[in-house]
């Protein structure tokens, strides 16, 4: 997984590139850290370009969401599409996070 | 029987996998709970063979077994289980329950290698245990979750489909948590259809709620679960099998005499010779005649 963050702050937004699986756990773990490290109220994961999630990917999603109702910040995804946005709905993450 | 009971040295191998630091406090509750729910659950420590490819084994329905349900239920009955190193944390299994009910779950527990082990013969031992208790599908999803919600480490969870056959009067009743969707075909003559899959998986949140579902599994029906593995080989987008197309090719095959050679066509068009798992592979199949 490749990670571009577009914007900090308030709204901290990432864009996730390639798969989300196993390997990007320490990746994936860096960016939550950084927006609980810059104190952002919501954060956004861009998904279009995010082709796959496998089984440790939606753990990771889990997790994030954990961090999120901890640390008092907002998961939003957005432009999810196809398997991905499929095991989003098969999971119902889809209901537990905000999708736009 | 007390929690006091159930500890022993080989639980600090569960500590391995908590990054929780109440996790005596929480271990000390799910343990009352198991206990309470379920009665005995046996000596933990059995649950931590060191030689667990052996004990693995057993924890999937042997040969007698799936013949004993063959006869005392006049179904057809044919599987196909591999695991390629590492181990991968699917399970299936066959419980019966009475002359005319009989359950089926198949589980797949998030992770790779011997670390999910004990929660995987830790669960085994919890679906036998809570369907003396209750064997109705929303109760055993539910149960099972507020055990998995206080045991787990965070981001791990277990994707579930449990189902409850009852042959007197021709149904499944079934609940399920973000599984593969099972395929249902009614008759020879019939489409197969994709079955409702959705559902929190297990051990996520106490929060979770699953939905009670129904549908009719008459002479003639079959039905097929199988793990993530059978649709993400070779990864996607190049695998040779998404749900829908695996419904269609099963519909396709849908006049093969038996279970059996509906589970060798669906393994040779998979062509294992050719496409390489990277996952445990589960593939049931249960027909009634």
């Amino acid at each position: 997984m490749r990670v571009e963050i577009l914007s900090r702050g308030d709204v901290f937004k990432a864009k996730l590139l390639d798969k989300l699986t196993f390997a990007d756990h320490i990746a994936f773990r860096k960016l939550i850290d950084e927006v609980k490290s810059a104190g952002s109220r919501q954060l956004t994961l861009d998904m279009a370009d995010l082709a796959m999630i496998d089984s440790s990917g939606l753990g990771m999603i889990m997790i994030a969401l954990d961090e999120a109702k901890k640390s008092g910040f907002v998961l939003t995804v957005e432009n999810a599409a196809g398997p991905v946005m499929q095991l989003l709905k098969l999971s119902k993450m889809d209901v537990l996070l905000k999708v736009a | 029987m007390t929690w006091l009971d159930v500890i022993n040295n080989d639980v600090i191998r569960l500590l391995l996998y908590s990054r929780d630091e109440c996790f005596w406090a929480r271990f000390k509750k799910t343990m009352d709970k198991v206990i309470n729910v379920q009665g005995k659950l046996g000596p933990m420590s059995k649950m931590f063979d060191p030689d667990f490819g052996t004990a693995y084994g057993q924890l999937l329905p042997s040969d007698d077994l799936l013949d004993h349900m063959r006869r005392t239920y006049n179904l057809d009955i044919a599987s196909q289980f591999i695991v390629p190193p590492p181990f991968g944390g699917d399970l299936w299994g066959l419980i019966e329950l009475t002359e005319k009910r009989l359950a089926i779950f198949s589980a797949d527990i998030s992770g790779h290698g011997s670390k999910i082990a004990p929660i995987t013969r830790w669960l085994h031992g919890l679906i036998h245990e809570q369907v003396k208790i209750d064997t109705d599908p929303v109760v055993m999803l539910t149960t099972l979750n507020e055990i998995l919600v206080e045991t787990l480490p965070r981001g791990k969870f277990v994707t579930f489909f449990y189902g409850v056959f009852d042959l007197s009067d021709s149904e499944l009743y079934f609940a399920t948590s973000a599984t593969t969707p099972p395929i249902l075909c009614l008759s020879i003559h019939s489409t197969a259809t994709l079955l409702p899959a959705d559902g929190v998986p297990l051990g996520f949140s106490l929060d979770s709620e699953y939905e009670p579902r129904q549908v009719s599994f008459p002479s003639g029906g079959c039905l097929v679960l199988y793990s993530d593995a059978l649709i993400e080989t070779p990864h996607p987008p190049h695998a040779i099998f998404d749900p829908e197309s695996l419904a269609n090719f099963i519909a396709d095959h849908s006049r093969l005499p038996n279970a059996q050679a509906k589970v060798d066509a669906i393994m040779q068009k998979l062509d294992l010779n050719k496409n390489e798992l990277s996952d445990d592979l589960t593939l049931v199949v249960i027909r009634r005649p």
